[in-house]
């Protein structure tokens, strides 16, 4: 059975970030792929460019800081990076939307819910006042608010976090896009509101159809919604697989690591840390970027950056040592 | 209806302050070292004028019953006798202040409305170059003595380009407009003379632009960097990544908050503008409140001088509450 | 690097202006003081006349090789008047600043570190005296107290005395729960020796940026004093009071207020951009 075309297409994307000591590598091409109506998850370490990567498929990166040196984002047989600036605008909360991990500063507080609310739904549908309340409360009970009547009258800073949330779930998906970005969005929140987002989130995917790139650097948030996960080091995807794969049978050093870090899954008592600490991404080093850090680095690892090799049917690994390592 | 409440408070507050000005106010004319009563009628009277007054206004009684007497007096909006003209102060001070609010206002409308675009302006086009140059123009206004400013404009507009005229608010030979409001420019517009109308405005623009200098640095300033910091916010992510237009971002999201600290510095900085009318005024030869107490400063007209600090005191602690409201009515998160 | 042998606080010292050297508004702030306090003190050295001699023949001349400023209606020499006026400047910015540092220093550091009541009433004085825009006060009170230089200066000071209040005060807030504080207690030190050895130094670097910005402020309302009347009085050569003698004779004799007032501007700008230097330099939450 051919796999249908993925909704969204990253192939070997780069972003650099001006700095004081010169330009960070924070992305080198990345690649990975979201398939319709799929939770996505993407790990990694803070620093890993995994919320840069989001932020570049809705180019919203700043761009004197920030710059796209290559690649192509295609979304819907479309490459994003090409489009003209309007164009791009009018995808933006319409067929690729994003949630943010701070509820607390994501929403405007000198406005209303309603107020912003409204605003999304009427900047991409030529709809009416009433009409755009309708669907902001339609939304709202989506997400489970009760008084959707009064969220919408007030003020975010009269909500709690978890409430925040899930407003901006509501506001992000109430023009039904088919891509919803969500960056750490249970990060910040308390861990019972948490499961509660995570189940909405889920609920939603499987009811609209909706897929989600959910950037997390905790796994377990991995484990318990999503259906494949991709992980990143250093600016790069070093591993992608079906999650029960990932899990079961982590190919990449480092996601064993990662994995072997989970509180709880050790063994007897001490936690585990991969030892040392992320390269700088100003001057990376060349080669495998996890090569300093490997516990099975080989003379080889250190002098050419590995390629993404299919180990499995849905398991993929860039590592020099992984069985049919380097050979396609 | 919260900000009613808040605003209900705040009035209660003002109270407690407004009664501490005019303590303070009694305590300058009544307690500084020197007689009390000679500062009433002024360095030429006689001793028994002097020795009447004493009587007359309590002054050999114990402080705090001179300060009831005074306050009374305060309530019956009685400020006192100007000793160059005999007439009451809160007369003299009536007559003056459509020129003073007139002047006020024309360099507020200034201020906000070159200070606000430019500060915004400066803030979305942000470069190396618009920030140092901020900066200057800042500094530079801060440090500008208002009174050599005025005098440097006179020399430039009316001596060397004879642009603009050099002082009050009409040509000697012109009759003010039949007014309403007591401001020129909003009295010739409604009586649709527009020759008066340029007058008038040609008057003013000096003065105005003199006394507004100073704030004019100061708001664009505050709305520079205020604009720059809330651009920074992730509110204004979330709308740019929702496909808001950029006007709609800057306009409607970025501005209302970044005029939270704006209107509170606009707030004092009206303050030091009533403080600078005085000295304006002066150079322009403009007939307003400020020149009124210059004046009186000259001729040691000591009542007149009290009745203009308390009425400026009191419209600088009036305008303060006005801030207030309005930073509340801008920011939903100090209703309270 | 300063040798370790030396004490503490000068080091801190060496330290801190080895900072500002590589500031270049601290340098051109400090440069433009360090030109005026030159002026002032080398004015008997660096004025050509004398200048409060009068020469009547020579009333009113225009700038010139033998008059740099030119003269003033009774025929005294601009240039050094104008030197000697910085003498004048900086003496009353000085002034009002130890004046109006002083008192409110005391006030603050005692407001804030008993706290309760005394706090509140303190704190409500200070308010009021904010609650009158600054050149309206200074004013009044020098009218009451009578024109004179002398009075002008205690006029501005007290009109600065709640910023200085305030500052020391929110210092006072922050060490008074601090534990060496208790310690000192229990050790039996005085409210006066807690004050004057724990609140009072922790102030110094907010005291001293706070000092040089003020310095400019007060400057400013000092000479407007003397413009409207009240400060400096004739024969005086204080900046502002020269301004407003030249004033009569502005327009065609431009040079008699634009030089004294020139002066103005130049100075409190040098205070000015020195403080926003010193600001960002010794902030406590960004120093370090």
């Amino acid at each position: 059975m051919p796999t249908p075309e993925p909704l969204l297409d990253i192939r070997d994307l780069s972003v650099s970030f001006a700095t004081y000591q010169g330009r960070a590598m924070v992305l080198d091409r990345a690649s990975l792929s979201v398939n319709r109506g799929e939770i996505m998850g993407l790990v990694g370490e803070t620093g890993c460019g995994k919320s840069v990567l989001s932020r570049a498929v809705l180019r919203i990166i700043a761009s004197p800081p920030g710059r796209i040196d290559g690649g192509e984002i295609f979304f819907e047989g479309r490459d994003l990076l090409a489009l003209p600036k309007k164009a791009m605008r009018r995808l933006r909360g319409d067929r690729i939307s994003m949630i943010f991990q701070e509820p607390m500063s994501s929403l405007n507080p000198v406005f209303t819910v309603g107020n912003q609310m409204r605003e999304v739904i009427r900047a991409h549908r030529d709809v009416s006042r009433a009409e755009a309340e309708a669907v902001c409360l339609e939304m709202l009970d989506a997400v489970r608010l009760p008084e959707p009547g009064a969220v919408l009258a007030a003020y975010p800073h009269e909500l709690s976090g978890g409430m925040r949330q899930r407003v901006m779930i509501a506001m992000e998906l109430s023009c039904r896009p088919a891509l919803l970005l969500a960056d750490e969005p249970t990060t910040a929140l308390d861990v019972t509101v948490q499961g509660q987002i995570l189940a909405i989130l889920s609920e939603l995917s499987a009811r609209e159809g909706l897929s989600i790139l959910l950037v997390t650097h905790d796994m377990g948030v991995v484990a318990q919604v999503c259906r494949r996960v991709a992980v990143m080091y250093a600016g790069q995807v070093v591993e992608v697989a079906d999650v029960e794969s990932l899990f079961a049978r982590p190919a990449h050093p480092y996601t064993r690591g990662l994995i072997a870090s989970i509180p709880g899954r050790a063994d007897g008592g001490e936690l585990y840390a991969i030892p040392g600490s992320v390269p700088s991404p100003i001057n990376p080093p060349p080669g495998c970027r996890f090569h300093s850090r490997c516990p099975q680095a080989a003379p080889d690892c250190r002098l050419a950056v590995p390629e993404m090799v299919r180990v499995a049917p849905d398991h993929a690994v860039a590592c020099h040592l992984c069985p049919g390592g380097g050979r396609p | 209806m919260r900000i009613l409440a808040y605003t209900f408070r705040r009035l209660l507050a003002a109270i407690p302050v407004l009664l501490g000005v005019s303590v303070l106010a009694f305590l300058i004319s009544h307690a500084i070292p020197g007689d009390p009563a000679r500062l009433i009628v002024g360095p030429k009277a006689s001793r028994e004028a002097v020795e009447a007054i004493r009587k007359e206004h309590g002054l050999d009684r114990p402080l705090p019953v001179q300060y009831l007497h005074f306050l009374a007096g305060l309530a019956r909006g009685d400020l006192g006798q100007s000793i160059r003209n005999h007439r009451p102060v809160t007369q003299d001070l009536a007559d003056y202040f459509p020129a003073t609010l007139e002047l006020t206002l024309a360099s507020l409308v200034l201020c906000l409305s070159v200070g606000i675009p430019l500060g915004i302006l400066a803030a979305v086009r942000r470069n190396r170059f618009a920030d140092h140059a901020a900066r200057v123009v800042s500094v530079v206004g801060v440090s500008t003595p208002v009174f050599w400013l005025g005098l440097m404009l006179l020399l430039l507009f009316y001596r060397h380009l004879s642009w603009l005229p050099g002082s009050g608010r009409l040509d000697v030979t012109s009759a003010p407009p039949a007014g309403v409001t007591g401001l020129y420019v909003v009295d010739a517009v409604l009586a649709g003379d527009w020759a008066l109308l340029r007058e008038a405005l040609s008057h003013l623009i000096l003065p105005a632009f003199c006394l507004s200098y100073v704030y004019l640095a100061i708001i664009t300033r505050i709305v520079r960097s205020s604009m720059i910091a809330v651009l920074g916010q992730d509110y204004i992510t979330t709308a740019k990544a929702n496909g808001l237009s950029a006007g709609r971002v800057i306009f409607k999201h970025a501005f209302k908050n970044s005029l939270i600290p704006t209107v509170t510095i606009t707030g004092l900085s009206l303050g030091e503008l009533l403080g600078g009318a005085i000295l304006t005024e002066t150079i322009f030869a403009w007939p307003g409140m400020g020149k009124y107490v210059v004046d009186s400063v000259n001729s040691l007209d000591f009542p007149a001088i009290m009745g203009f600090t308390l009425v400026a005191s009191t419209a600088y602690v009036v305008i303060n509450l006005g801030v207030d409201v309005l930073y509340a009515f801008l920011n939903p998160r100090i209703r309270y | 690097m300063p040798p370790r042998t030396l004490h503490p606080a000068l080091r801190e010292l060496a330290l801190t202006l080895r900072i500002l050297s590589r500031n270049p508004s601290a340098v051109m702030g400090g440069t433009i003081i360090a030109v005026m306090v030159f002026l002032a003190l080398g004015a008997p050295f660096l004025a050509p006349y004398d200048p409060v001699k009068l020469s009547l023949p020579e009333r009113l001349l225009a700038p010139g090789a033998e008059h740099f400023f030119g003269t003033d209606e009774l025929g005294r020499d601009i240039f050094s008047r104008v030197l000697y006026g910085a003498r004048i400047s900086l003496s009353i910015g000085l002034f009002v600043i130890a004046v109006a540092g002083g008192i409110g220093a005391l006030i603050g550091a005692a407001s804030g570190y008993f706290g309760g009541r005394i706090d509140s009433v303190v704190m409500r004085v200070m308010d009021v005296i904010l609650s009158f825009p600054s050149l309206v006060l200074a004013l009044a009170l020098a009218a009451a107290l009578g024109p004179s230089l002398i009075n002008a200066i205690f006029a501005t000071a007290f009109v600065m005395i709640p910023k200085f209040a305030r500052m020391v005060r929110g210092e006072a807030l922050a060490v008074r729960e601090m534990p060496f504080v208790a310690a000192s207690r229990v050790a039996g030190a005085g409210h006066a020796f807690i004050i004057r050895r724990h609140i009072l130094p922790n102030c110094l670097n907010s005291a001293i940026v706070l000092a040089t910005l003020t310095l400019g402020d007060a400057i400013l309302i000092a000479a407007s004093l003397s413009f409207i009347g009240l400060g400096a009085q004739p024969p005086t050569p204080e900046w502002g009071a020269m301004i407003a003698s030249g004033r009569k004779f502005l327009m065609d004799q431009w040079w008699y207020a634009t030089f004294p007032g020139f002066f103005i501007l130049v100075t409190v700008i040098g205070f000015n951009i020195l403080g926003d230097a010193l600001r960002d330099v010794l902030d406590p939450r960004i120093r370090r």
